[in-house]
């Protein structure tokens, strides 16, 4: 017992640290909702920003209609956005789609080339919603706070 | 020549297709002219490579046994028939409440051939973004996947558990649907209602050796789903009234035998049979693992069919790109699976002969189709757009039963066991 001690000790350093510098990555790779600094909604909840790029909901809360807007397949703030509201890796992301678009039931969100993109679009449109770095919040739109 | 219900059905459906195609192609046209950025068009695809291995060498093993007139084990020792097909799909939006899709499939069918055939072609009106119509073809959701039980890359498995998802031979419907959804809190449910035709194209078989059109009419039913972020509830109904043609060449003989013949001809052959189903589903998948289950109910009564029930339950963990998963399938026939047939002392002499080889054929008819098959796999999502999948089905047949398995030879055992293995890439773009 006394012997593995110090080897449990060691492990269980190397587990924080491991945890640590994943904590790290997720806060470098991090994205925010927004919506047009002209929108009436301040507040929404994960599940239902998830339900609105996933095409099971189609509105924002308040009723209004919402229009998504997604970054380009591969970026990384696809892929941390996707992973954290919808707990979807890209391959679970393509096979959901997949199964709407071959049976005729929608199409994913229109896509735009970068967060600047999105940025753009979405100060434009009262409907919109999008995601993007924090860096990139502007007075043109409105970062959502999660529920 | 007559106009027959048959080439009403076929009319009617190319009639929608070329109207669908038409309409779309208008369109193309027109919006290439006003504005080449817009985005009303897209084309997308789906398809699978696969290889399949059948211990079971006396029969084949297929995934469509009403549809597919070969498979692996007898015919070849590794088949890519199963599993290999290709699928094209042209969508259009003509307004933000008007669109259409058509999609076109090739992959083995009734007559030995990859000829494409037509899988979906319908208009679809959206009154509200939470209720829309749609005329044309539409492949029926009876099942969770059932109506993309093509896209290898939308499920886990290499294909969905075939015990439950080959309960029903009527999958698609030529006719009209709506489709309403209504929130409440995070949840929505879809209401989903539909009416119309098909017909069923088989392969041939020894009484009937040219493909048959097998037409259900009457069929109507609805399917509400409930969903709730991870989680989905399902209930289906359906109904249709089928004829299988191509079976009936075998029972009408029966008819020259008086009474009895009548009687055994109507009990077990398949004359505007009335078919009902009914099902529920559950699925959970939170991300990083999943587990789900359907189960189901057929009547096809009068008809050799008879009554089955069929369940299967499965669940993966999702490992980086791996996703392991084992699912286990089990159906049982509920009603009779053997009959005396004609009575061979009331039949003339010189006829007893043939009675008793039709008194064989219906009691090979009779048999059950029913087993319990576990499966166990692997899903690799190797590249983007694309995975790899190897599973292993052991499946073992009910007492008598034949199970899914079709060109049985006389050499072959049922209530045996076998073991499939398959691999196969699926993608889509």
């Amino acid at each position: 017992m006394r012997s593995i001690m110090p080897s449990l000790k060691r492990l269980g350093i190397a587990v924080i640290g491991l945890a640590l510098s994943l904590g790290a990555d997720a806060a470098v790779a991090d994205v925010v909702a927004v919506v047009s600094a002209g929108s009436p909604v301040t507040t929404i909840s994960k599940s239902q920003v998830a339900d609105i790029f996933l095409g099971r909901a189609t509105q924002l809360p308040g009723g209004e209609q919402a229009v998504p807007i997604d970054q380009p397949e591969g970026s990384t703030a696809r892929n941390e956005f996707y992973f954290r509201f919808a707990e979807k890796s890209p391959a679970q992301l393509k096979a959901h789609w997949s199964k709407i678009i071959f049976t005729g039931r929608g199409q994913p969100p229109q896509e735009v080339s970068n967060g600047i993109e999105v940025r753009k679009r979405v100060a434009k449109s009262p409907h919109a919603i999008g995601y993007i770095e924090p860096n990139l919040v502007d007075s043109g739109v409105r970062v959502l706070q999660l529920q | 020549m007559m106009p027959t219900a048959r080439n009403f059905v076929d009319c009617m459906t190319c009639k929608l297709t070329a109207f669908a195609l038409v309409a779309m192609l208008i369109y193309a046209v027109g919006a290439r002219a006003q504005d080449p950025g817009a985005r009303t068009f897209r084309f997308s695809g789906y398809g699978t490579v696969g290889l399949v291995h059948s211990s079971e060498d006396q029969a084949d093993y297929t995934n469509s046994p009403w549809y597919k007139p070969s498979g692996a084990g007898h015919t070849r020792k590794w088949s890519a028939d199963i599993d290999s097909r290709l699928g094209l799909q042209l969508d259009a939006t003509f307004t933000p409440r008007f669109s259409a899709v058509v999609q076109v499939l090739s992959q083995l069918r009734y007559d030995n051939t990859y000829t494409p055939t037509v899988e979906w072609a319908n208009i679809k009106y959206a009154f509200t973004p939470d209720f829309s119509a749609r005329l044309g073809r539409i492949v029926m959701s009876t099942f969770l996947a059932s109506d993309y039980r093509n896209v290898g890359y939308a499920y886990p498995w290499v294909r969905p558990p075939l015990d439950v998802y080959n309960m029903m031979p009527v999958n698609t419907n030529d006719g009209a649907d709506a489709s309403y959804r209504f929130h409440f809190g995070e949840a929505t449910n879809t209401v989903q209602g539909f009416f119309g035709v098909d017909n069923l194209k088989g392969p041939g078989n020894a009484y009937h050796p040219a493909v048959s059109n097998n037409p259900a009419r009457d069929s109507w039913g609805f399917f509400d789903t409930f969903e709730q972020g991870p989680a989905i509830f399902r209930l289906a109904y359906q109904e249709s009234t089928l004829s299988l043609d191509g079976v009936n060449a075998f029972f009408d003989q029966f008819k020259n035998f008086g009474p009895q013949g009548l009687a055994l001809a109507e009990k077990y052959g398949s004359y505007k049979t009335p078919v009902i189903f009914y099902g529920a589903s559950a699925s959970y998948d939170p991300g990083k693992w999943f587990l789900m289950g359907e189960w189901g109910r057929s009547k096809l009564l009068p008809s050799f069919m008879g009554g089955q029930v069929a369940w299967y339950v499965s669940s993966g963990y999702r490992f980086g790109d791996f996703t392991p998963y084992v699912a286990y399938a089990k159906s049982r026939k509920l009603t009779t699976t053997s009959d005396p047939g004609l009575n061979l002392r009331s039949v003339p002499p010189y006829l007893v002969g043939y009675a008793a080889g039709l008194n064989a054929g219906l009691n090979g008819f009779l048999k059950p189709i029913t087993g319990t098959t576990v499966t166990l796999g692997s899903r690799w999502d190797f590249m983007k757009n694309a995975d790899l999948k190897l599973q292993y089905e052991h499946i073992e047949l009910d007492a008598n039963s034949s199970g899914l398995l079709i060109n049985l030879q006389p050499g072959f055992k049922p209530g045996g066991k076998l073991n499939v293995l398959s691999a196969t890439v699926d993608f889509v773009f």
